[in-house]
């Protein structure tokens, strides 16, 4: 089933918006992830964990579903398919993986935000720690799946490869006709 | 076995070229390969980290060394 140019544009514009828009929110994280790391004041680490809590919930959660759930609609809309070329099973699996792990993780980052709103400067002093894995590794994933989807490197699968020759054992007694 | 033993692949077999699967690329490889490797990697890291109580996959991610409020 292929979608219609308009539709497939549309549901293309908004599969772009969502991943670059995931990539976005993951680099501001990763920022105040740095922020409540680094730095002593406890002012900026309760601000840091609070913000980091709200835009993972509120941004980078809605952009990974809609990036996940648009990039399906993409791949089956069109002729690209799910599981014919390799570069589409890559960023399938590494987007899944990367979802997986973020809505595992965001409950953990909740419980941290509010710890480090009740805890006291002292104990913000003592114990002055981040996010910082989570987010470099999502980020380096995301940044794997934009350059397989702006260079989409060649290869079919076995499956690709045999849809590829029932199509054109279908097309070519048609166009020798 | 070559096409020449192969009874079921004649020269006027349309397409001929193309009837066998070119295989898996080579990128395809090497990306499989550094996934696998990775993967183990993380797992045994965690392994190793949950078995020395570096890591408790109940605690938030900086409650390592942060009393409870």
């Amino acid at each position: 089933m292929t979608m219609r140019p308009s539709l497939r544009k549309f549901a293309l514009t908004v599969h772009l918006t969502s991943s670059v828009g995931w990539i976005g929110a993951v680099i501001t994280y990763l920022t105040l992830g740095v922020a409540a790391v680094t730095t002593r004041d406890p002012l900026t680490v309760r601000a840091a964990w609070s913000a980091m809590e709200l835009i993972g919930w509120n941004a980078i959660v809605p952009l990974a579903l809609g990036s996940l759930l648009t990039g399906l609609i993409m791949a089956l809309g069109t002729q690209w398919g799910l599981f014919r070329h390799y570069w589409v099973v890559f960023s399938l699996v590494l987007t899944v993986v990367a979802t997986a792990i973020l809505l595992e993780h965001m409950p953990s980052v909740s419980s941290t935000a509010a710890m480090v709103r009740a805890a006291d400067a002292t104990q913000l002093a003592r114990g002055l720690g981040g996010d910082l894995l989570h987010p470099a590794a999502g980020l380096l994933v995301l940044l794997v799946i934009q350059v397989l989807n702006m260079y989409k490197p060649q290869g079919l699968t076995p499956y690709g490869w045999r849809k590829q020759q029932e199509h054109r054992s279908i097309k070519a007694p048609a166009t020798t006709r | 076995m070559t096409e020449q033993n192969n009874p079921t692949v004649s020269d006027d077999t349309p397409m001929r070229a193309s009837r066998e699967y070119p295989g898996m690329p080579r990128w395809v490889k090497v990306s499989g390969i550094a996934l696998l490797v990775l993967v183990v990697l993380v797992v045994v890291v965690l392994v190793v980290a949950t078995a020395l109580g570096l890591h408790n996959p109940s605690m938030g991610p900086m409650q390592h060394g942060m009393p409870q409020p």
